[in-house]
């Protein structure tokens, strides 16, 4: 069975392939590091279902105030958790622990591997259970190790990083009443009907920030997408990576034009 | 003899389900059978001496090594050919759709209705992909289709498993009234002289019901099963999906296209070829694509590139399957001999047994056309029963069971790869969902057609 999925699969992946160039890990990893958060945010509307609604405008006035959600509530959890004690000692491990606690949720790591098209991180499933998929972080260790990256990354605990990020959900999802990405809403049929969407990007974005802050990270999480995915697939990661530029408004490459036959 | 001779063919029957199940290639061991097939009942025709079996199987048994050769391997395939032809139009059509940015546009209205109700939004791109795949046939489609809604699906929170059955079931509700697979279903049905006995008339005077019971199912299980609790997953997808999705987007007059030469052919009988070159030209000029004749010259050239290479994984098995289904033929007396006596000539009886059985149209079984269903219907065929009646009921597992729901289906294949849905989980949604539409389906094709 297994085979055959697997020869299957592959075949009918390669009609979906597109042509890249890869990218020197280090010079991807110096690049995304470099942008902000504003930037990364161009690149997660690319996800969002409903980005045919907004205008450019639009899009910048969300992004800005997902991110100020995100730092927000990061503080303000901090300042809670803390209670009053010096809150730049604190170990993000060690706060983000006691968040989950508070929040009852559980943190389960998972070991078996991940992969296909869609490789996943982590996740939050409501209401209070948090996977982090292992697989992908020992991929990040040897790949750090292999690229000679130990530099770029002092002192960051890419498992916090998840975690914080799957958190941040678990907050939304007990504050769901009053914070800002899911209080936030788009009306999306004409008048006299009505049927109110939230923007489910902003949740992402928020939550980005959230980690971002709370790991005290000097670069957005969002750069983990590119770094994560390519101990799967090199070639969609660096896919990824010129996408994530093109979005940021510094496009590495022109569009290749289609070839005649 | 004869009983030995069909022990041993239904062995070899087991040993292909068992092949098939540890996940050998389909294609050779389809290859292997037809020979098997072949050889068994020839060998069972020069030693059978019970005069009775000689006598009520003249025709059959009469044929020489000669004829049998010529009627598995080479008549086989060549009457696939218009099926293949029907295949790859369709793939073109299914380009198109793609390329205009049809697909991704309609998607994106549709999206934008439901918004961030995962129940309605997931329903209605269901409902969208059944529209879409009533006329378009293909892995090729789809893929491009399927890595643009299952993403939307998770982000939605919808669970994988779910989220893949949703989407492959709906795939599959549109294939009942599908031209391209009617074709290959209607090889099946040849006269004496190659005509046509169950046109496409009849196919979807049945069809467009099941094809509403199969949506229908699927929205009570996307109903009850995406109550479950809501998952949010940070993960990344490989960039083609979202170039897909950005694609241009295309104005209102051209969303009608996915639905235009399944409309052309049931409202005004315009053959499917025809029906496919119209929809991608519709296509093509309401989207604003031809800018001169070189140019378009080039864009169809490439589309229908495309298209060819996007059916080309199919053509071997495509080729291969039918030397297997006429080698069944060949063993029409042995398994009669066999199993006369148990199988039921009554209609009632047979759609009840074809309900309960049906997911023995999995794994390519005995209940599914792409499988060892061949042979089920030549037997049942020997009964006199009218194709009207006969056809539904095999049709019917076929393309629910199979096409559906069945990962040994190439695009199912993909998708529960690509949403990393274990095969075990995707089975035990499917399989549930697919049998109670078998049922509802299959009863309801015997009140029109069974009660004669
Ligand atoms: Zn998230």
């Amino acid at each position: 069975m297994i085979k055959l999925r697997e020869t299957l699969a592959r075949r009918l992946n390669r009609t979906q392939e597109v042509r890249h160039k890869s990218w020197p890990v280090r010079e991807m990893v110096e690049q995304l590091t470099a942008l902000s958060d504003a930037q990364f945010g161009q690149y997660a509307f690319l996800h969002e279902p409903l980005e045919g609604k907004f205008s450019a405008a639009q899009k910048e006035q969300y992004i800005q105030a997902a991110n100020r959600c995100g730092q927000e509530t990061a503080a303000s959890w901090e300042a809670r958790l803390s209670g009053g004690a010096d809150c730049s000692e604190s170990q993000p491990s060690r706060l983000l622990t006691k968040l989950a606690g508070q929040l009852g949720v559980t943190v389960q790591d998972e070991t078996v591997p991940i992969g296909g098209g869609h490789v996943l991180f982590a996740q939050f499933v409501e209401p209070n259970r948090i996977t982090i998929f292992r697989d992908c972080l020992e991929r990040l260790d040897l790949l750090i190790r292999d690229e000679g990256l130990e530099d770029l990354f002092e002192g960051v605990d890419f498992r916090s990083v998840l975690l914080a990020h799957e958190l941040f959900h678990a907050v939304e999802f007990a504050q769901k009443d009053r914070i800002y990405t899911q209080t936030e809403k788009v009306e999306l049929w004409r008048k006299p009907f009505s049927n109110k969407s939230r923007i489910l990007v902003l949740s992402e974005i928020a939550a980005m920030a959230f980690a971002k802050a709370l790991c005290r990270l000097s670069f957005s999480p969002y750069a983990l997408d590119v770094l994560l995915m390519y101990s799967y697939h090199a070639d969609a990661a660096c896919a990824l990576y010129e996408e994530i530029m093109a979005a940021a408004g510094l496009p590495l490459t022109q569009e290749t034009g289609e070839e005649p036959c | 003899m004869e009983y030995v001779i069909g022990i041993l063919l239904l062995l070899s029957f087991f040993g292909l389900v068992y092949y098939a199940v540890r996940g050998g290639n389909l294609m050779m061991g389809i290859f292997v059978m037809a020979i098997i097939w072949t050889v068994l009942p020839m060998l069972g025709n020069m030693l059978v001496k019970n005069p009775e079996f000689i006598a009520a199987n003249a025709d059959t048994i009469g044929i020489s090594w000669k004829d049998a050769l010529t009627k598995v391997f080479q008549s086989g395939p060549e009457g696939w050919g218009s099926t293949l032809v029907n295949v790859i139009f369709g793939a073109w059509f299914g380009r198109v759709l793609m390329k205009t940015g049809i697909a991704s546009t309609l998607i994106r209205k549709v999206t934008e209705l439901g918004g961030d109700k995962p129940q309605i939004t997931c329903i209605l791109l269901c409902i969208v992909t059944t529209a879409c795949f009533s006329s378009v046939f293909g892995a090729g489609a789809v893929v491009a289709i399927g890595v643009i809604i299952l993403p939307i699906f998770l982000s939605l929170g919808i669970p994988k498993t779910l989220a893949t059955c949703a989407f492959m079931m709906s795939v599959g509700a549109g294939m009942f009234v599908n031209p391209v697979l009617y074709q290959q279903f209607s090889a099946f049905f040849l006269g004496e002289g190659g005509e046509r006995l169950y046109t496409y008339e009849m196919h979807t005077s049945w069809g467009i019901y099941a094809l509403l019971v199969q949506v229908a199912v699927v929205i009570v299980m996307v109903l009850l099963l995406s109550r479950k609790k809501k998952i949010h997953a940070w993960g990344a997808v490989t960039p083609a999906d979202i170039r897909a999705r950005r694609g241009e987007s295309a104005p209102g007059i051209a969303l009608i296209t996915p639905v235009l030469p399944v409309i052309l052919l049931i409202l005004f009988k315009v053959p499917i070829i025809l029906g496919f070159t119209i929809g991608s030209f519709y296509a093509y000029i309401t989207c604003r694509q031809i800018k001169g004749w070189a140019q378009m010259c080039r864009m169809i050239n490439k589309d229908f590139f495309d298209g060819v290479v996007d059916t080309a994984p199919l053509v071997g098995f495509l080729l291969i399957l039918p030397m297997f289904n006429k080698s069944s033929e060949l063993c029409v007396p042995y398994f009669n001999a066999l199993l006369g006596g148990v199988i039921p000539n009554n209609t009632l009886i047979l759609s009840i047994v074809f309900a309960v059985l049906a997911p023995l149209g999995m794994f390519r079984g005995p209940l599914t056309l792409f499988g060892c269903g061949a042979a089920t219907l030549g037997i049942l065929k020997g009964f006199g029963f009218a194709p009207a009646f006969l056809a539904p009921l095999i049709i019917i597992p076929s393309t629910v069971m199979n096409v559906s729901c069945c990962v040994t289906q190439s695009w199912i294949v993909w998708g529960v790869n690509y949403t990393k849905t274990t095969t075990k989980e995707f089975l035990k949604v499917s399989l549930v969902a697919g049998w109670i539409v078998c049922i509802i389906v299959q009863l309801m094709c015997w009140f029109m057609f069974g009660r004669a």
